[in-house]
């Protein structure tokens, strides 16, 4: 049907009006995402560096980030904790503040990145309906956080090439994953800007010479890799003890090796580049999959959906599955778990370079008094 | 009856009353649809949301609006006319060659970029006079360009849903070639000479070789094919070389080819070439960003996911009925959404079998949903370019593409002998 | 890279601007608008 105007210029001029009007309010909406979720460092940061501090040319761009030092007064190991490689997994993002807030070390140095890929928390993945934002309830009141996407913002890296092709072993993606952060290590000094960030980490952990580095991730119940540690083959030893104790402690977990043939993630090309011990953790989150019904800020932090649990009455998850969902709250705790159990095994198997680290709770408690206890907004 | 069951029939009832009852555009009706859907999925009117999902398509709407620009170009300047010209007076000879040649011609574009649209609107535009002058009745002659792209843009060595399938379970996107030739070229020659060997041979070739117009080309000489050539050229080697050749993306070089065009032919306006362009693409532009709005808000209030949901929990026979039946119908929204949102659940759903025949095989069967009306981008393009109603064209295409299912079904069911196809 | 393709997508948005002017049908006129939204926030590096 056509409905054909006496005057285009008029009907035009009123339509382009009815358009900026839609551009302003949007504007105003996708630029709130630019505004951080204030972090309180505890009585345990020494120092907050930059990522740019160990490669100059991301400085002042959207990729640099705050590192926090803790550092104890005793000499020691040392752990690097990232979190948000994908801002659209909340657990990790989350895990990476609570130790910022809560980690007290009185040997060994922890790094903690919690907004590794901090252009990813500047927007949300197009058709995948996520909040902008969710909110976690503590004793002094409440505490908003951003959900973010799992690339990197295009407007800070655009286009997209067809194919990525991941430089340093030709491998060959969807070109969209060239935003992806953890396709890109170990990164190139004169790479785009994502393989910029991924340099920067790697030169992160060569300057600071450090032992083990976490990586805190989350994926979607129907996806094979999940409640699992990922290990490189050096991080074996540490990764299958630190697995049974955490078996012990009732917690159902995995070890899965780092696969040799696919390149640009955490634990393959930072195991292959430096000399740290790489692992990632992964925990389950209903918000990302595909078979999640409403998309909402209680889906993130509650984890309670449905069709999750008619799609594990059918066979189709790689985590069981009912009416409790899995919590934030429950996520948070394994991956905090893990990373204590990494520390302290590795201390046990190298006592000269042992790390000794307080105030973080334990996973009873974190599941028990929820998270809000150990966030509190100061 | 589940909440997401009425906000799906309520999204589709509205579209279907704006669109059929009406008749309003598809665009209007499907942004009608996601804000009745929104509504009552308890949302209000959420605008970020409507427009965040039409950024799934800032890049497809890149790449339609270029490659239309080099059409009219190319049209404008003559090569179109010429290019026909020569390819007929070269293999009149013999109709079965020259049909599956022209048929690996309208793929080609679609191989290299992974887009069916780009294979329509470049190589389409190409071919589509000379299957018309070899006596194809046009909504035949669109119905082999649209199948034609769409086996272009599924077979390696870019196949973007396989690659969105193979990302989805870090997979890498490597030894899909074989299985994915395997897939398309048969049923690219099947098409081809089904619908098009019965009309072409009745055709006294002798007589339509007097009537080609070969003075544009006389008086240009070479020349003229250059937009051409340096737009192969620049496809060929930012694929082969990527690590040499800076990645330029596809928008950039339908318009260096085109910059290009602008001097090698005839002359031509080029400021009214640029607008009337843009005046076909809108429409299409507009569909898709309704499509966008209309994923978004499913996503959002839960559709999606008891789309998905229903379409999994099924014993294995219902759900090789459904992975037939509903990745292809998910292209009406969009086929690349298809390959991620069903893809890579069936994907999973299917483990037993051969993984790199089976993601190839779930690529394919999107691909096929390139076909499904509204969006339908590469029927659209086809039936634009053969000046047929779209549904015309969907006649003809419509046995081929069972035909293509049904083999891709089978391949389905014997994914785990086929793994000699990986190399 | 970034600049070349702000620059198409200038390109674009004018051609639509163009195009919304001189088209009496008002559904065509709104189609344009729908795509310009997006395009605009691009140009404007905003999303």
């Amino acid at each position: 049907m056509k409905i054909e105007v006496k005057n285009e210029k008029t009907s035009a001029i009123i339509i382009c009006i009815i358009a900026a009007l839609c551009i302003f309010s949007l504007s105003k909406q996708f630029k709130s995402m630019l505004v951080e979720e204030p972090i309180y460092p505890g009585k345990g940061v020494s120092e907050i560096k930059m990522l740019s501090d160990y490669f100059e040319d991301i400085k002042g761009t959207p990729g640099d980030t705050e590192v926090y030092v803790l550092k104890g007064e005793k000499p020691g190991g040392s752990i690097l904790v990232l979190g948000g490689t994908h801002p659209n997994e909340p657990s990790g993002f989350v895990s990476a503040i609570l130790l910022i807030e809560n980690a007290v070390p009185e040997q060994g140095t922890m790094f903690v990145v919690p907004r590794t890929n901090n252009s990813g928390f500047t927007h949300d993945d197009p058709q995948e309906g996520s909040p902008m934002r969710f909110t976690i309830d503590t004793p002094s009141g409440e505490r908003w956080f951003r959900f973010g996407s799992r690339a990197t913002n295009p407007i800070h890296q655009w286009p997209d090439p067809d194919i990525y092709v991941h430089k340093s072993s030709g491998q060959k993606l969807s070109g969209s994953e060239t935003r992806n952060i953890n396709r890109t290590y170990p990164g190139r000094a004169d790479g785009s800007f994502t393989e910029k960030v991924s340099y920067a980490i790697t030169e992160m952990i060569k300057q600071e010479n450090i032992d083990i580095t976490v990586d805190l991730h989350e994926a979607s119940p129907e996806y094979p890799t999940i409640n699992a540690i990922v290990a490189h083959e050096k991080a074996m030893p540490l990764a299958s003890q630190a697995l049974i104790n955490m078996q012990i402690e009732g917690i159902n977990i995995s070890l899965e090796p780092s696969p040799t043939n696919l390149r640009g993630l955490t634990h393959r090309e930072l195991g292959d580049h430096t000399d740290t011990l790489a692992l990632l953790m992964e925990t389950a989150n209903p918000s990302q999959g595909r078979l999640r019904g409403k998309t909402d800020s209680d889906l993130v932090v509650n984890g309670k959906d449905k069709f999750y649990v008619r799609a594990a009455e059918h066979g189709r998850l790689y985590v069981p599955f009912d009416e409790k969902g899995h919590p934030l709250s429950e996520r948070v705790a394994r991956h905090i778990t893990g990373v204590k159990e990494f520390y302290t095994v590795f201390g046990e198997q190298n006592p000269d370079k042992n790390i000794d680290i307080k105030g973080i709770p334990n996973y009873e408690d974190m599941i028990n008094h929820g998270l809000g206890e150990y966030l509190q907004p100061r | 009856m589940e909440i997401e069951f009425i906000i799906f029939i309520s999204m589709i009832g509205i579209f279907l009353l704006f669109n059929i009852l009406l008749k309003l555009p598809v665009s209007l009706s499907m942004v009608a649809g996601a804000i009745v859907g929104a509504l009552i999925g308890g949302e209000g009117i959420p605008l970020r949301h409507l427009f965040e999902g039409t950024f799934v398509y800032i890049d497809t709407i890149l790449i339609i609006s270029t490659a239309m620009i080099f059409m009219m170009v190319i049209q404008e300047s003559g090569l179109l006319e010429a290019l026909t010209s020569s390819i007929v007076r070269k293999f009149y000879k013999s109709p079965i060659v020259m049909l599956i040649l022209l048929m690996f011609i309208i793929m080609f574009p679609g191989m290299i970029t992974g887009s069916s649209t780009v294979a329509v609107l470049s190589a389409g535009a190409i071919v589509a006079p000379i299957l018309i002058m070899m006596g194809i009745p046009n909504p035949k002659t669109g119905a082999i360009i649209a199948i034609g792209a769409i086996m272009g843009m599924a077979a390696p060595p870019v196949n973007i849903p396989a690659m969105l399938i193979a990302g989805g379970v870090d997979m890498p996107y490597i030894g899909f070639e074989g299985p994915l030739l395997f897939l398309t070229v048969p049923c690219a020659i099947f098409t081809v000479l089904f619908l098009g060997l019965k009309d072409s041979k009745k055709v006294d070739f002798e007589n339509i070789k007097g009537k080609l117009n070969y003075e544009t080309y006389n008086e240009y000489g070479l020349k003229l094919y250059l937009p051409l050539i340096v737009l192969v050229v620049l496809m060929i080697i930012t694929r082969a070389m990527p690590t040499v050749v800076p990645n330029l993306g596809m928008p950039l070089i339908f318009l260096i080819s085109s910059a290009v065009g602008i001097f090698t032919g005839k002359k031509f306006n080029l400021k009214n070439t640029l607008v009337e362009s843009m005046k076909t693409t809108i429409p299409v532009l507009g569909k898709l960003m309704g499509v966008g709005m209309f994923i978004q808000i499913m996503t959002l209030t839960g559709v999606r996911g008891f789309i998905v949901n229903n379409a999994l929990n099924l014993n294995l026979a219902m759900l090789y009925i459904a992975i037939i039946v509903i990745l292809p119908a998910f292209g009406a929204v969009s086929s690349y959404g298809g390959a991620s949102v069903l893809g890579v659940p069936f994907l999973l759903a299917l483990l037993s079998g051969n993984q790199i025949v089976t993601a190839a095989t779930l690529s394919f069967i999107a691909s096929l949903g390139d076909l499904m009306p509204p969006t339908a981008l590469a029927g659209n393009y086809s039936a634009q370019i053969v000046n047929e109603k779209y549904s015309e064209v969907l006649k003809f295409a419509a046995i081929p593409f069972f035909v293509c299912l049904g083999f891709a079904l089978l391949c389905l069911l014997t994914s785990n002998k086929l793994g000699f196809l990986i190399f | 890279m970034l600049y070349i393709y702000l620059g198409i997508v200038l390109l674009i948005v004018i051609l639509i601007l163009k195009n919304m002017f001189e088209e009496k049908d008002i559904f065509f006129q709104i189609d344009a608008a729908l795509v310009l939204i997006p395009l605009i926030l691009r140009l404007l590096l905003i999303k």
